[in-house]
């Protein structure tokens, strides 16, 4: 096993090279000069030139990679160039909002989709799951956009239910500030979740264990929740874990009209204003997090899959 | 001779693509889905070569105006035909007034817009106004349709660029394996460790040119990975069944395996594919348009008339939300049912 | 095949070793027989339809009658698509509801309670209890993600209120008595951890756990080697006896009916064609199909020139007996040099040189374990023979001997590990790509499953005409098409059937397609990789004569590869044995079947083949 792990880590490190490699040619390249941008309107040849020597895009390419390369290992990624935070600081203080937000709608659309897609498997082929496939392709439709700006106005400016935007750490923002967002963020994923897991579920029902198992006299339900569902556990275990660091990212439209100030925020703001070194130090992150991520998916996969034996 | 009497077959020949045919024309979601979806082809094909909602960008009612078929409120007034902003000849017998020995440059303007006002009667209603106006008086109506185009000819070019990629990249890793297959499963990985709209951000936060070609050509070459990966598990499955391995006893060579043998045993894996990828780069560029990082601002998209909306809901005006919100839901609700329907008609349950 | 005993002596003793097992029908009293046994199963006038996909309910069982007796086995015997299976289904309720329905005016009834009036749970109830099924895949019917005690003791807890410490030792109980070994260790398994047989075996005890009174077998050896199919037979008889069940066994091998079944139902197309008393029927069948089910096998004796066919039975005037031929005469059609036309023909040496001289053909597939190790598996070892034109080498042995791997390696599809291969003189090892295309047009492959070796979107006129393209024959468009045409017209088919696609053919046709597409080269050698083994008897037969007149005809020499002795003998003029990779044995045919020593694998394949000897039960 701990050989598996080592194999697994080593084959992550081309696939890091690459990654880094990306960015590089992205901001480095292809963006062109930053220092222009940062200079601001009125400038003159003395203050660029300075500005370049600072963020060191005076040296040749390679040196540039290689001090990139410096910064990723040691996640040191300078400062913000538009409001000078490090950039390790804003990650800091980002990363808890944003899983405020993440974290109880992972849980909650997962157990939500597998339930529904359980009872929509259930009654496969009747009119109840044709309606509900309609519902939700309809649901999955409708831009998330229209979502939250409608969900915004109804529930928070008209109703006063919920507050329109803001953050507050601790409980606080858990309680009071996530609530609308986590709502609607589930209103929109769980459509697309119920399809999937469906999906899952239906593909295991056609399965010869399961003529096996009525032939043994078993009860309909005891089919589904405990042969159909163990057996459907393992895709959706996979799908779930894998699925994790795009989230972070995901949730950015939430943040963004709310105004928690999480990663995706972050990104969103710093796309508008040229802020290289936080989209770079963001990209490399969420990187790594989705290759770690989905080794613990390939992890978990061995343990709910008897049949898979990692070498 | 051990000659067999096989009746007569006299029922048309049963390929794949005829059944799935017959199959669909039962299927009434997915005749009506393919229905909606053909309306709005013929409606993009007017608006883009026919000239349809061309003026989209010009003034033609007030600010916020209603549409035409709400019941009318005095409190809204009609535009009147276009104001003059011109500066009026200082003939009349406007002396400039002085006020403390200076003299007012604009006031001669002023008295003139405040007599305009005042003269306005109620000018009939556009009758183009059928979905309100916008901010600046635009119809909603006439940028819904031009946003229509923008946003599903993005959305099919960048598919069409996707599905090319991710299609040829799949066959040839699936079928020669091998380095060629280590290469690109590299590549597939650097590409789906950062998640696809972070990968899309970062490359419009880097080209500073917008554009409606630069947004295909991004969502288009950092979409293909889904496809990718399909398209090569196919090419595994396929690449051992019997066909090939006789194929391979004939004396094809690889390329002929590859693309008359093993492609139309896959294409329609692809079809399915891109009428997905279509789906999801229309939401993909409503999002990035509405975020400022995709289309131009000469261009109208759904995603930009989004952009508006929260603000006009506060003050009450709901039309473009909904105009642009259904008109959207019912693309793509259309199209992914088109999408669910060709599977099931596609599903390859022959015997 | 021919057992003789009495059916009607029912007052047997049951625990005395029955040498002969269909003999023996434990009757439901130890007193005299003299009121017969009451039937556990009735089924009457069973009509079952299905639903088409543009919405029509098309019947497939057309008015089914039959009776299980308590205690008895009852074999139900079909080709595919007789509507056995489907019979069997409606029996356990185990039909899909939705696409499926029992037609009103069936009956079925299990000891007396009427099965299509009960509720659900009621029904539930009966099944895994009294009425237990065994399915034909074992691999796929138990589920991957549980141990296999827990499945057994699933059974046990659900009717016989066991908990889950009571259920496993009665699971091992069980184990223990189908056969597995270390039944102890076996509990805690994963199913794919157990050999196919095994797999079988755990079906079997799931059935019986709850010591059901009747017992509805589906195939359960179809699918498993012939020395263990020999073994589950075995393995059914005696778990019959000991338990006083009944037993619906359903087969498509009527060799295996002889071994364990007194009463024998034949179905074709959805109705019964006969049923009585195994002895009766399969020694002097009334139905016209079910003697022509019984003599379209490869006799166990002689050679006729031809096998008999379905149509020759049900064709007015009867069936005409074939003439017996000695093994290795060439029949008297045969044309020296007789080919089609088109193509340069290379210069053919004498009739009786060797074409095909193999050497020491070794093939090793290298499997990675872990990171840097990498295990030899031997798939081939040493073998060696040769191949005269115009005649047959069968290949014979069970699945994993490297059979398939000889087939293939031979066609190039393979590299050679070790070994040299002559072919018409030439050393192919020597040959380079042009060479090996050249090759390709005298050595050609028939695979075993017809249903993945056509390719599925192309119509048959592109099948046939792919092989022409690639090595530009046959000229232009049309001489193409001409000669495809010709090629549909040796293999028996109509011209109909060029502009459409192999799904609308049965897999009898679909051979014959693939069989014509590898004759549009002319080869000179034809490899068949079980090609007959996944067909039924009667279109077996009928592809068997077809590949006989094409070698009379053509000239043709045959590797001729098949797990099925009967086959092999009735094709082959020397047969190789082979286990595990090694050719064990090599003899003529007809010295193979006469009964004296062979080497110990052959004895065994040799006593496996269904109906040439008794079952014995384990004492």
């Amino acid at each position: 096993m701990s050989f598996y792990l080592l194999r697994r880590v080593l084959q992550m490190i081309p696939t890091l090279f690459g990654v880094i490699l990306l960015v590089f040619l992205l901001f480095s390249w292809v963006g062109g000069d930053p220092a222009y941008v940062l200079a601001g309107k009125f400038s003159n040849p003395d203050d660029i030139a300075n500005i370049r020597r600072q963020l060191g895009v005076d040296q040749p390419l390679l040196v540039q990679l290689g001090i990139f390369i410096r910064q990723v290992l040691t996640f040191d990624f300078g400062n913000s160039w538009a409001t000078q935070e490090p950039v390790s600081h804003i990650f800091a203080t980002r990363l808890g909002p944003s899983l405020a937000l993440m974290v109880p709608m992972l849980i909650l659309e997962t157990l939500l989709g597998v339930t529904l897609a359980l009872a929509v498997a259930y009654v496969r082929d009747s009119w109840i799951d044709r309606l509900l496939t309609l519902t939700t392709t309809t649901a999955m439709s409708i831009s998330l956009l229209v979502y939250i700006i409608v969900g915004q106005y109804v529930f928070a400016y008209l109703l006063g239910w919920f507050p329109v935007q803001g953050w507050a750490t601790g409980g606080e923002g858990w309680v009071r500030f996530a609530v609308l967002p986590v709502l609607l963020g589930l209103a929109v994923s769980l459509a697309p979740a119920i399809r999937l897991y469906r999906t899952f579920v239906l593909d295991e029902i056609q399965q010869d264990y399961v003529r096996t198992a009525r032939a043994k006299g078993v009860s309909e339900w005891r089919v589904m929740l405990v042969h159909v569902l163990r057996n459907a556990s393992i895709p959706i275990v996979t799908n779930v874990l894998a699925s994790l660091p795009a989230l972070l990212i995901g949730a950015f439209l939430l943040e963004r009209f709310f105004s928690i100030p999480g990663i995706g925020r972050e990104v969103i703001l710093a796309v508008e204003r040229s802020d290289f070194p936080v989209i770079k130090s963001v990209t490399v992150s969420v990187a790594v997090a989705t290759m770690v991520f989905n080794l613990l998916a390939d992890l978990a996969y061995q343990w709910v899959d008897p049949r898979v034996q990692l070498s | 001779m051990s000659a067999v009497t096989v009746p007569a077959n006299t029922a048309p020949p049963q390929g794949l693509w005829q059944i799935a045919l017959r199959r669909l024309a039962r299927n009434p979601a997915g005749v009506a889905a393919a229905g909606v979806v053909a309306a709005f082809l013929v409606l993009i094909l007017a608006t883009a070569f026919a000239g349809l909602a061309a003026q989209w960008d010009d003034q033609v009612a007030a600010s916020f105006a209603p549409p035409g078929w709400l019941p009318a409120d005095p409190a809204d007034v009609a535009a009147p035909a276009q104001p003059s902003l011109a500066v009026p000849a200082a003939t009349e017998a406007t002396a400039p007034i002085e006020m403390y020995g200076v003299v007012d440059p604009l006031a001669a303007q002023l008295a003139l817009a405040q007599q305009h006002g005042a003269q306005t009667a109620e000018a009939p209603r556009n009758a183009w106004l059928l979905l309100g106006a916008d901010k600046w008086g635009r119809s909603v109506a006439q940028k819904t349709l031009k946003g229509a185009q923008t946003s599903v000819l993005v959305g099919l070019a960048a598919a069409l660029v996707a599905t090319l990629i991710g299609t040829l990249l799949g066959a040839l890793a699936g079928y020669c394996g091998g380095w060629v297959d280590a290469v690109i499963d590299w590549l597939y990985g650097v590409f789906t460790a950062v998640p696809y709209l972070l990968l899309v951000f970062a490359i419009a936060a880097v080209l500073q040119q917008k554009g409606v070609v630069t947004i295909v050509l991004i969502l288009g070459l950092t979409g293909w990975t889904g496809v990718y990966r399909l398209i090569r598990a196919e090419y595994l499955k396929h690449k051992v069944r019997e066909y090939v391995q006789a194929a391979r006893a004939i004396g094809a060579s690889h390329a002929r395996r590859m693309f008359v043998h093993i492609l139309p045993n896959v294409s329609h894996v692809v079809l399915v594919q891109l009428s997905q990828q279509v789906v999801s780069f229309i939401k993909a560029e409503v999002i990035l348009s509405f975020l400022g990082f995709g289309v131009p601002v000469d261009v109208v998209s759904w995603g930009s008339m989004l952009n508006e909306t929260p603000n006009e809901l506060i003050l009450g005006k709901w039309w473009q939300l909904a105009a642009a919100g259904l008109a959207m839901a019912l693309l793509v609700t259309a199209f992914a049912m088109l999408t669910d329907a060709l599977r099931d008609a596609l599903d390859p349950r022959l015997k | 095949m021919n057992q003789t005993p009495d059916p009607s002596a029912l007052a047997d003793d049951v625990s005395g070793p029955a040498p002969t097992l269909a003999a023996s029908s434990p009757a439901a009293s130890s007193t005299a027989a003299s009121s017969p046994p009451a039937p556990i199963l009735t089924v009457q006038d069973l009509r079952v339809s299905f639903r088409t996909e543009a919405g029509d309910w098309l019947e497939r069982v057309h008015g089914v009658s039959f009776q299980v007796l308590a205690g008895a086995a009852v074999a139900l015997v079909g080709e595919s698509g007789s509507g056995k299976s489907v019979s069997a289904l409606a029996a356990m309720g185990l039909l899909p509801p939705r696409t499926s329905r029992i037609e009103p005016g069936s009956v079925l009834q299990f000891a007396g309670t009427d099965l299509l009036t009960l509720s659900a749970t009621a029904r539930r109830t009966l099944r895994g209890a009294s009425l237990a099924m065994v399915f034909q895949d074992p691999m796929s019917s138990l589920n991957p993600v549980f141990r296999v005690g827990d499945q057994i003791a699933e059974v046990l807890r659900l009717h016989a209120g066991l908990n889950r410490r009571g259920a496993l030792e009665r699971a091992r109980a069980l184990l223990e008595e189908v056969g597995l070994p270390e039944p102890g260790r076996r509990l805690r398994a994963y199913p794919h951890q157990l050999s196919g047989g095994q797999q079988q075996r755990v079906m079997i005890a799931m059935a019986i756990a709850c010591s059901p009174r009747l017992l509805i077998a589906d195939e359960p050896t179809t699918a498993l080697d012939v020395t263990i199919q020999r073994q589950i037979l075995e393995l059914l008889a005696e778990l019959r006896t000991r338990h006083q069940m009944a037993m619906l066994f359903i087969t498509h091998d009527l060799g295996v009916v002889a071994d364990i079944a007194e009463q024998v139902v034949v179905m074709r197309d959805g109705q019964i064609r006969e049923q009585g008393p195994a002895a009766q029927v399969l020694t002097a069948p009334q139905d016209a199909y079910t003697r022509a089910l019984l003599a379209c096998r490869p006799p166990a004796s002689g050679r006729p020139a031809r096998l008999m066919q379905v149509e020759d039975f049900l064709a007015p005037g009867g069936a005409v007996p074939a003439r017996s031929m000695p093994a290795g005469s060439v029949p008297a059609s045969i044309a020296p040099g007789g080919r089609a036309n088109a193509g340069p023909i290379p210069a053919r040496r004498a009739q009786d040189a060797a074409l095909l001289e193999v050497t020491g053909l070794g093939k090793q597939f290298s499997v990675g374990q872990g990171w840097w190790q990498r295990r030899a598996f031997v798939a081939l070892r040493d073998v060696s023979f040769s191949l005269r034109r115009g005649q047959t080498l069968g290949v014979v042995g069970e699945s994993g001997c490297g059979k398939s791997t000889l087939g293939l390696t031979l066609m190039r599809l393979h590299l050679p590990s070790q070994g040299a291969v002559r072919f018409d003189g030439i050393d192919l090892a020597t040959l380079d790509d042009a060479g090996w295309q050249q090759m390709r047009r005298r050595i050609q492959i028939v695979f075993q499953n017809p249903y993945a070796s056509l390719n599925p979107r192309f119509t048959v006129a592109q099948i046939l005409t792919e092989p022409l393209l690639v090595h530009g024959l046959a000229g232009d468009a049309a001489g193409r098409q001409a000669r495809a045409l010709e090629l549909l017209a040796q293999v028996g088919l109509p011209a109909d059937a060029m502009p459409r696609y192999p799904h609308e053919f049965s897999g009898g046709q679909r051979q014959r397609i693939a069989i014509a597409r590898c004759l549009a080269v002319e080869p000179e050698l034809l490899i068949l990789d079980e090609s007959v083994s996944a067909l039924d008897v009667s279109v077996q037969a009928q592809v068997l004569n077809l590949l006989r007149d094409l070698q009379a005809r053509l000239g043709l020499a045959y590797v001729f590869i098949s797990h099925d002795l009967a086959v092999v003998r009735y094709m082959a003029d020397r047969i190789l044995v082979m286990q595990e990779g090694q050719v064990v044995e090599a003899a003529a045919a007809d010295d193979l079947f006469d009964g004296g020593q062979h080497h110990p694998y052959t004895e065994r394949l040799l006593a496996a083949i269904p109906g040439r000897q008794p079952l014995r039960s384990r004492a």
